[in-house]
């Protein structure tokens, strides 16, 4: 055999393997392998994989144009490329499944120039990337939903060091990204917080503990702030704690509403709480009057019915004791007198009893009024072993009052006041002005009133005295006079040590 | 000598009506008692010449304001003392005393206080 023969047979089969091998690699290539006109984008050949990624048969994907496997969203781009990147360009892309599903490839596309001096082809490598991408979907995702959160999230590593932070946290601690992620906590937030805040609660967290808290924090960035804070541990793949995972929310201004609503719910408690014992001491008043009230209309009533048989009772007593010789018989019938007389200045003390005052008021003098009624009263008194001392205020102003009436008043008093007084004692009788009224307090050195009767004193009838003067009208009579001149009467006492009698009487009257 | 002094009671309550008719007659006055008006009326139509008319105001549907009224329309001169178991701000014993008589007593009273307003109406008569 010629040499040359030999040796074109030679380079034949060594073609041939060459062939056969690239052939075998084109054929069995892991990759999707296709050739296409550079021209026409008509499909030249493509190998299995290319096919299988497709989703279509080689035979058939052989005479189909290019362009129709190819997203139609992506069609634009890929033109581009290939008429601008001459060197060839790598991308990511939609390839559409004759069922009209897509599947994502990686794709190298490279001119070749070699293969045919009349036809140009490009190469085209496609990876089937699908689940990638719908991994990267979901990351995406994720970021969308922890980007787009109003709860802070952010991610550290064991050293406090940030890895990640959303945008709430950037806002809360008042720093951009660029400045947080890659930088330490004790940078951001400073020391002293650092150490009593982050820290213990952090390590906690790191040795496997969820971490709950809440409170108001004083940040040196952005001032009090109340916000709830969850530190949960972040695992590695081998259930290594590699750090920790911060969220939590601010709920400052939900917190402040909050404390504002409980002020004012306080506020409005107590002021319902005022009101009710308004209420209930006014329906109290009211109940007292009443009941005063009703009691002088019915006194009012049957005093005639009560004095006329009193009065007949009183004269028998009166003839038979005059009559009777014995001297026993004789004191009898005068106690019956006594007794007669008694009952008939209850009588007047009821009938006088809550009458509605038809005196007429004029400026009355306080001081004055007392000076009369001690003057008179001073004798009786000194007799009695009682100091009086005057503590007179000379700027009182007049009060618009019935005289009579309040002289009533005060000399009632004075004479409880000194038959609380057994042996020495003293009455001091204090008056001073007080903004629109003028109070006038008479305290003695006597007995005392104890607290279950302090209540009772102003009760008509009501009287700890066992002599025949006691009638128990006295000081209501002068409690109703005080409250017709639109004043008051308070009692202060401690057994034993004396009583203070206060009374208050307006300037003016409403 | 003095003359014995004739003194018309009127009084609807009999305790006090033979009380003080009692005790008036013992000090020597000269006592006719009646319970009511009316009867008052007739004694006093009979007889003018009472010396004092003590009544009761208010004494079941009459009144002393009526026996006051009487007493001056037959015989001006007999002054009329009344005697009230009433307060007085009551509008009664307002009306009577608009009539002006020669005194007045508020029940329950002492057989002193009785004879002392009892001698005060009849000086005026001597």
């Amino acid at each position: 055999m010629p040499e040359n023969i030999i040796a074109r047979k030679q380079a034949e089969e060594k073609l041939r393997l060459s062939e056969e091998r690239f052939r075998t690699i084109f054929e069995e290539a892991p990759l999707g392998v296709a050739l296409i006109d550079s021209l026409t984008g008509q499909i030249h050949e493509v190998n299995p994989k290319f096919a299988s990624i497709a989703g279509r048969t080689r035979e058939e994907m052989a005479h189909m144009n290019w362009m129709s496997i190819i997203h139609p969203d992506d069609v634009q781009e890929d033109l581009e490329n290939m008429s601008e990147k001459k060197d060839g360009f790598n991308l990511d892309k939609r390839y559409v499944k004759p069922d009209g599903s897509s599947v994502w490839v990686n794709m190298t596309i490279a001119p070749v120039t070699t293969l045919d001096k009349e036809n140009r082809y490009h190469l085209c490598m496609v990876e089937d990337i699908t689940n990638r991408k719908q991994q990267e979907e979901r990351w995406y995702q994720s970021e969308i939903i922890v980007s787009s959160s109003t709860g802070i999230i952010a991610l550290m590593d064991k050293n406090y060091t940030y890895l990640a932070a959303n945008p709430a946290y950037l806002k809360i601690v008042q720093k951009t990204y660029d400045e947080v992620i890659g930088n330490k906590a004790v940078n951001i937030f400073g020391e002293e917080f650092f150490n009593k805040v982050i820290r213990p609660r952090a390590e906690r967290c790191m040795n496997g503990e969820e971490v709950h808290f809440h409170d108001w924090f004083d940040f040196p960035f952005s001032g009090k702030r109340y916000l709830e804070v969850n530190y949960f541990p972040h695992y590695g793949v081998n259930k290594e704690i590699r750090g920790f995972v911060v969220s939590g929310k601010d709920i400052t201004e939900r917190k402040r509403a909050e404390e504002e609503l409980e002020r004012y719910r306080a506020h409005l408690e107590e002021r319902v709480e005022e009101r009710t014992q308004e209420l209930e001491k006014s329906q109290k008043q009211l109940l007292h009057s009443e009941k005063l009230a009703s009691l002088g209309k019915l006194t009012g009533a049957i005093s005639h019915e009560f004095n006329n048989p009193l009065h007949g009772l009183r004269n028998i007593l009166d003839i038979l004791s005059s009559s009777v010789p014995s001297e026993k018989e004789a004191r009898l019938a005068e106690i019956g007198k006594a007794e007669c007389d008694r009952m008939a200045r209850m009588i007047t003390g009821l009938r006088d009893f809550y009458k509605p005052s038809s005196g007429k008021t004029s400026p009355t003098c306080i001081n004055k009024c007392l000076e009369g009624i001690l003057t008179l009263q001073i004798k009786l008194l000194n007799e009695k072993n009682i100091q009086v001392s005057r503590n007179f205020s000379d700027k009182l102003p007049p009060v618009e009052a019935v005289e009579d009436q309040i002289k009533q008043v005060l000399l009632n008093i004075i004479q409880n006041c000194a038959d609380s007084i057994s042996g020495e004692g003293q009455i001091t009788v204090t008056t001073e002005a007080q903004s629109s009224n003028v109070i006038i307090k008479i305290a003695d050195t006597g007995c005392g009133i104890s607290e279950d009767h302090i209540k009772d004193i102003f009760e008509p009838f009501f009287s700890t005295k066992t002599t025949i003067q006691g009638t128990g009208l006295g000081l209501s009579i002068s409690y109703g006079i005080i409250r017709d001149h639109g004043g008051d009467i308070k009692v202060e006492s401690e057994l034993d040590k004396g009583t203070t009698f206060i009374i208050t009487l307006p300037v003016k009257r409403e | 000598m003095m003359t014995t002094k004739s003194i018309l009671l009127v009084e609807d309550e009999e305790s006090i009506r033979l009380s003080i008719d009692y005790q008036l007659s013992k000090e020597g006055y000269d006592v006719d008692a009646v319970d009511n008006g009316e009867d008052a009326n007739k004694k006093l139509v009979m007889d003018s010449s009472y010396d004092l008319v003590i009544t009761d105001l208010r004494m079941g549907d009459e009144s002393g304001v009526d026996v006051l009224q009487m007493v001056q329309e037959t015989n001006v001169n007999i002054p009329v003392l009344i005697m009230s178991g009433l307060d007085y701000r009551s509008p009664l014993f307002k009306k009577a005393m608009e009539l002006k008589p020669c005194g007045h007593a508020f029940k329950p009273f002492s057989k002193e206080v009785l004879l002392e307003k009892v001698r005060n109406c009849l000086e005026g008569t001597d």
